[in-house]
C-alpha cells in the first residue's frame, strides 16, 4: 500500500534543494552555442548559475555566464549602467567574446528585481544600437524554482525568437532535460534520442543541449512537446500551442531500467513512431545486456544479494518515482521510503499517479516536499539500508549510518559522471545495476569490523 | 588606486563582483560550525540552494562538517509584495518544535531585507512561545559584497552570542579565525588533519590550554569563549573582526600574528604568545626543540628551491583569503625563493584591510604583488606572468588556491614545472593541517615542495589534466610542435 504523508502541506517553510528561477532559465539557454548569457545581480546567485551551467559542458557546449559586477551601489541606486556597458561589451566584442554572440540572454538576481531595474529597457537600447539579439527574462530567485525558470526562458523564446510556421509537423520536442532530476541527464538526455530515433520517433528538437540560436526556428516544426519535467508549464504549454505545437499530458514514467524503459518508449513509439522498430530495438539492446550478465556469477551473486532489501529514495519527482519503480520491479528492492520534490501540486500528483501501480504489491510510504529532518527520520524509522538521493543530502543521509547513493541532482557538483554512459535506457540498466551494486556494498561490508579486529604483528605476543 | 564602486574604479575593473555574498558568508559562517544551531533563511529557497549547492556540501563532505539543516521562508513573489514575516513566524514555530536547536538564528536576504520585514518585531511577538533563543543576523547578500566587508560586519555578530565571563582562565589561550573547520580531529575519526591539532601543539608546548577554536563546537562552546585570557590568530581575515569585537565587548585582549607557517612564522607566532603570557623560557626550549626536528629537513627543501621563483597565482578564492595564500610566500622567502604575487583582484587587496594589516603591517611583508585591472575577473596566465619576468619552467614553483589551476602539457604541467597544491580547498594531507599551520603542517609543505620539483625532473609523461587542457595533448605532437614547421 501506498501511504501518502504531506508534512509540509500547512506551512511555506521548506528545507529542501530547489536552485531558484533564473538558474531553470540558464539552464534553458545554456544549451545554445553562439549565445551569451549576461547575468545582473549579486555574485552569489551569480556563482551557482555559473555552477550549473557547467553541466552543459561533458559532450556539450560551453555558453559564457557573464556578471555585470552588482554591487550595494547598484542595489540602491540601480544598475542599468553596468547592465548596459557589459552588454555593449560583449554585442560589440570588445572584451569577453571574440565574436558577437547571436544573441544574448539577461538573467537577474532578487536584488534588481525588488529594486525595479528595466531590463527590458536595456536590452532594448542596446540590440537597437549594436544589432545584436539580446533576451531579458525576468527570473528573479523568488519568482520560483527551476521548472518555472525554465517556462520563463521558453516563452520568452517563443515570443521573441521562434517564428509562425505553417509547414508539416513531425516528431516532438524534449523539453527541459534536467528537470528529469538525474544527475548523469546530459549523457541520459543523449540516449534518450538514440533511443527515440530507433524507434522511427523523430526528435525535432531537445530545449537546450547542443543547438545553435537558428536551430530554435525548428521548434515549430514538432508535432508535439514531452516535458521532462513533472511540473506544469501552462505559460509555455498555451503559446506553444498557439504555435501549433500540443504538448504531451501522459503520466509517463522517466525510462530508468527495463521496465520503465519498455513501457515509456512503446508509449510514444505508438503514437509517433514505429512500435516494430521500438520492439526490435528492446530486443537488440536487451541482447547486448545478457551478453554481458546471463551465466555471469558476479551477476547472479549480486543480484541475489540486492532483492529484499529496503531503500529509501529522494530527489524530483520524476527521478525519485522512476527509480522507485526501477529498484522495485527490476531489482526486488523494497523501497520504503520516497521523498518527492516539486515546485507544483501538479508534479507530486503526476509522480504520485506512476507509483500507484505499486501500491498492490509493496508497502510504502510517499512523502510531498518533506523537509530534511523528515526524510531522514522516516528513512530511519523504515530501517532502509540504503538510500539513492543526491550529493547535497549524502552527509545527511551517512549521518544517521545509511549508505548513500548520489544519482538524482544534477552533474555538478562532486559526482563523478566522467564516462558518457547513460543511466536510463536498457543500456543504462548495466550502470544503474553497479551503482545500486557498490551502496549495497557500502551498506553491508564490515569495515568496521575490518579496523577493529584486524591482525596487528606482534599483537598478543609475549614479551 | 581609486575608492571601490567608484566611477574610477568601474572603469578600471568593470565587471567586479566579489565573492559569493554576505548571505553566503553568514549562513556558511554561522551553520555548520556550531553543531546545536540552525539557521532559518528569511528569503527565497534559491539562496538556501546556492549555499547547499557547494558550500555547506563541500564543507560536509571534505572538511568534517555535519550536514546543515536549512528551513526556510520559501518567500515567493506574493511575500515580496505583500511582506513575509506571518511565514517567518511560523517557521521559526515549527523549527523551535521540530528541530529544537539550542540557537535559532535568522539570516535574511536581498529580497526579504530590501522590503523591510520587521524581522525584529517577529521575534518579540514568538520569543515567548519558543525554547531557542533566537538572534537575527541581517545578511542580504549585496550588503558589502566584496568578502572583506562582508565577514568584517560579522565579527560583532558572534561576539554578540557570547556571555561575558564570570571568570578568566590564566592559562588560556582561545584560536580565532578559522573557517570552514571543525574541532574534529584525527584521533576522533577524520580522515585528514584539521588545524584543531596544530594550534593545541603549539598551545600546549608552551604549558597553556586550549580553551576554544573558533567557529566550531555548539552554542555553549560559543558563548563562553570570553573565559579565555588572551585571543590568537588563525586568519587575520577571519579572526581580527571577532577578536576586535571580543576585546570592545569583553576586554579579551589579542595578538595579532596570523597563520604559523614556516619556521620563521611560527616562531614568530608562538614567541608573541609566549611574551604576552609570560612564557618566554618554556617557548624558546619548545620552538628550539621543534626547529631542530626540522632542520635536516628546511636545509634539504632548500637545496631544491633557493633562488626558485615562487608563482603565486591567487583567484576568486583568494578574494575570501588572499592571506593565506601570502603566508606560503612568506614561507617560500624564508627559504630563499623569490615570490611574485598574481591574479589577485585589486577590489579585494584593498577592501581586505585585515589581511593587509596581518601581512604587511605586522609581518613587515612585502613581496611583489602584479596589479592588474581583470576585467570581468578574468585571470592572466602563468606562462604571460613568466615571459614577463623572464624567467623558466625549471626555475618556478607555481602554487595556486582554487580549481582551474593553469596547466598545458608540453610547456607548463606538473611534469616539467613544479607545483604544489596550496588551495584549502584542495589541499588534504593526513597528519597535517590542511592549511599547513604548524610544525606538522610545515613539514608536509617542506616535503610537497621537493616532491614537485622532483616531479618535474621528468620532462615526459605529462599528466592527463595537462593533456587535457593542451592541444598537444601527446608527447609526439608537442615534439612537433617545438621542431616548428618543415621548410
Amino acid at each position: 500500500m501506498m501511504e501518502v504523508l504531506s508534512p509540509t502541506k500547512d506551512t511555506k517553510m521548506r528545507d529542501q534543494f530547489q536552485p531558484g528561477a533564473f538558474i531553470g532559465s540558464i539552464f534553458i539557454t545554456s544549451g545554445i552555442q553562439d549565445t551569451v548569457n549576461v547575468y545582473h545581480g549579486v555574485s552569489g546567485c551569480h556563482a551557482m548559475a555559473q555552477h550549473f551551467r557547467g553541466d552543459l559542458i561533458p559532450n556539450g557546449v560551453y555558453v559564457p555566464v557573464i556578471g555585470t559586477g552588482f554591487l550595494e551601489t547598484e542595489a540602491i541606486m540601480g544598475g542599468a549602467k553596468k547592465l548596459d556597458r557589459t552588454l555593449r561589451d560583449i554585442a560589440e566584442a570588445k572584451s569577453l567574446v571574440k565574436v558577437a554572440p547571436q544573441c544574448i540572454w539577461i538573467s537577474m538576481s532578487d536584488c534588481p528585481a525588488v529594486g525595479g531595474e528595466d531590463i527590458e529597457g536595456v536590452a532594448r537600447g542596446v540590440a537597437a544600437d549594436s544589432g545584436v539579439k539580446i533576451v531579458a527574462i525576468e527570473n528573479a530567485g523568488f519568482k520560483g524554482g527551476l521548472a518555472r525558470g525554465a517556462e520563463l526562458a521558453l516563452c520568452k523564446i517563443l515570443d521573441e525568437v521562434v517564428q509562425p510556421y505553417d509547414g508539416k509537423r513531425e516528431g516532438i520536442n524534449l523539453i527541459a532535460p534536467f528537470l528529469m532530476g538525474s544527475a548523469n541527464w546530459p549523457f541520459d538526455i543523449d540516449h534518450m534520442v538514440e533511443i527515440l530515433q530507433a524507434a522511427g520517433i523523430k526528435v525535432n528538437l531537445v530545449l537546450s543541449r547542443n543547438l545553435t540560436f537558428a536551430d530554435l526556428q525548428r521548434f515549430p516544426a514538432a508535432e508535439a512537446n514531452l516535458l521532462l519535467g513533472y511540473d506544469e508549464m501552462p505559460d509555455f504549454v498555451g503559446k506553444s500551442e498557439k504555435l501549433g505545437v500540443s504538448t504531451l499530458t501522459d503520466d509517463l514514467v522517466l525510462p530508468f531500467g527495463i521496465g520503465n524503459t519498455e513501457e515509456w518508449l512503446l508509449s510514444l513509439a505508438e503514437r509517433f513512431g514505429d512500435v516494430g522498430k521500438a520492439q526490435q530495438y528492446l530486443s537488440d539492446e536487451m541482447g547486448k545486456v545478457k551478453r554481458i550478465l546471463q551465466r555471469n556469477y558476479n551477476f547472479s551473486w549480486m543480484a541475489s544479494f540486492l532483492s529484499d532489501k529496503y531503500a529509501a529514495v529522494c530527489g524530483y519527482a520524476p527521478f525519485a518515482a522512476a527509480i522507485t519503480r526501477y529498484l522495485f520491479h527490476d531489482l526486488n528492492i523494497r523501497v520504503k521510503v520516497v521523498g518527492l520534490w516539486s515546485e507544483t501540486e501538479a508534479g507530486i500528483q503526476k509522480a504520485e499517479r506512476v507509483l500507484e501501480p505499486l501500491s498492490d504489491s509493496l508497502d510504502f510510504k510517499v512523502l510531498e516536499n518533506p523537509t530534511y529532518l523528515q526524510l531522514a527520520e522516516a528513512a530511519k524509522e523504515a530501517n532502509v539500508d540504503f538510500a539513492i538521493g543526491s550529493i547535497q543530502d549524502k552527509p545527511l543521509f551517512k549521518s544517521y549510518g545509511i549508505a548513500h547513493l548520489n544519482l538524482g541532482g544534477f552533474y555538478y557538483f562532486n559526482n563523478y559522471n566522467f564516462v558518457p554512459w547513460p543511466l536510463l535506457g536498457v543500456k543504462g540498466s548495466l550502470r544503474l545495476f553497479s551503482e545500486v551494486c557498490k551502496v549495497v556494498d557500502d551498506a553491508f561490508y564490515e569495515t568496521e569490523a575490518w579496523k577493529k579486529l584486524a591482525f596487528v604483528p606482534g599483537d598478543g605476543v609475549e614479551g | 588606486m581609486p575608492e571601490i564602486d567608484t566611477e574610477e574604479f568601474n572603469e578600471l575593473c568593470p565587471g567586479y563582483e566579489g565573492v559569493w555574498c554576505r548571505y553566503l558568508w553568514t549562513t556558511t559562517y554561522f551553520q555548520q560550525f556550531f553543531r546545536d544551531v540552525v539557521i532559518v533563511t528569511h528569503g527565497p529557497l534559491s539562496c538556501v540552494a546556492a549555499v547547499k549547492n557547494f558550500k555547506q556540501t563541500h564543507y560536509s563532505l571534505h572538511s568534517a562538517l555535519p550536514f546543515a539543516h536549512s528551513p526556510c521562508t520559501n518567500m515567493d513573489e506574493n511575500a515580496v509584495i505583500m511582506g513575509g514575516t506571518d511565514i517567518l513566524a511560523d517557521t521559526l514555530r515549527r523549527v523551535d518544535k521540530e528541530y529544537r536547536p539550542a540557537l535559532i538564528i535568522i539570516t535574511d536576504t536581498c529580497a526579504s531585507y530590501m522590503i523591510h520585514d520587521d524581522v525584529d518585531a517577529v521575534i518579540a511577538e514568538i520569543e515567548p512561545d519558543v525554547k531557542a533563543k533566537i538572534v537575527y543576523t541581517p545578511s542580504p547578500g549585496f550588503a558589502g559584497v566584496q568578502c572583506g566587508k562582508a565577514v568584517e560586519a560579522m565579527g560583532p555578530l558572534v561576539a554578540s552570542l557570547m556571555d561575558a565571563p564570570s571568570e578568566i582562565d590564566q592559562e588560556g589561550v582561545n584560536v580565532l579565525g578559522l573557517y570552514y573547520d571543525t574541532r574534529f580531529t584525527e584521533a576522533e575519526g577524520r580522515k585528514h588533519g584539521g588545524n584543531t591539532e596544530a594550534y593545541v601543539h603549539l598551545i600546549e608546548g608552551i604549558g597553556l590550554k586550549v580553551h576554544r577554536i573558533m567557529n566550531a563546537g555548539d552554542y555553549d562552546y560559543l558563548r563562553t569563549a570570553p573565559e579565555a585570557r588572551v585571543n590568537t590568530i588563525h586568519t587575520a581575515m577571519w579572526g581580527y573582526p571577532v577578536a576586535q569585537a571580543m576585546e570592545e565587548q569583553f576586554g579579551t585582549p589579542w595578538l595579532k600574528r596570523q597563520l604559523p607557517m614556516g619556521l620563521e612564522g611560527i616562531r614568530n607566532w608562538v614567541m608573541d604568545l609566549a611574551r604576552f603570557m609570560n612564557r618566554e623560557e618554556e617557548a624558546e626550549r619548545f620552538v628550539k626543540v621543534e626547529e631542530e626536528k626540522l632542520a635536516s629537513l628546511f636545509e634539504e627543501t632548500k637545496k631544491w628551491v633557493e633562488g626558485k621563483v615562487l608563482l603565486v597565482e591567487c583567484s576568486r578564492n583568494s578574494q575570501a583569503k588572499y592571506g593565506e595564500m601570502l603566508a606560503y610566500a612568506r614561507l617560500g622567502q624564508e627559504l630563499g625563493m623569490k615570490p611574485y604575487v598574481y591574479c589577485l583582484h585589486p577590489v579585494e587587496f584593498k577592501s581586505q584591510k585585515d589581511d593587509m594589516i596581518a601581512v604587511f603591517e605586522v609581518e613587515g611583508l612585502n613581496p611583489p604583488v602584479l596589479i592588474g585591472p581583470y576585467p570581468y575577473h578574468q585571470p592572466v596566465n602563468v606562462e604571460d606572468v613568466m615571459a614577463d619576468l623572464g624567467v623558466d619552467g625549471d626555475q618556478c614553483l607555481y602554487i595556486y588556491d582554487d580549481v582551474f589551476p593553469y596547466a598545458k602539457s608540453g610547456s607548463f604541467d606538473p611534469s616539467n614545472v613544479a607545483r604544489y597544491t596550496t588551495s584549502s580547498q584542495m589541499k588534504r594531507v593526513k597528519g597535517s593541517s590542511f592549511l599547513g599551520v604548524g610544525y606538522a603542517g610545515t613539514a608536509v609543505t617542506y616535503r610537497g615542495m621537493i616532491e614537485a620539483f622532483q616531479a618535474a625532473r621528468r620532462k615526459s609523461k605529462p599528466t592527463f589534466f595537462g593533456r587535457v587542457w593542451s592541444s598537444t595533448p601527446f608527447e609526439f605532437q608537442s615534439a612537433k610542435q617545438k621542431e616548428g614547421p618543415v621548410s
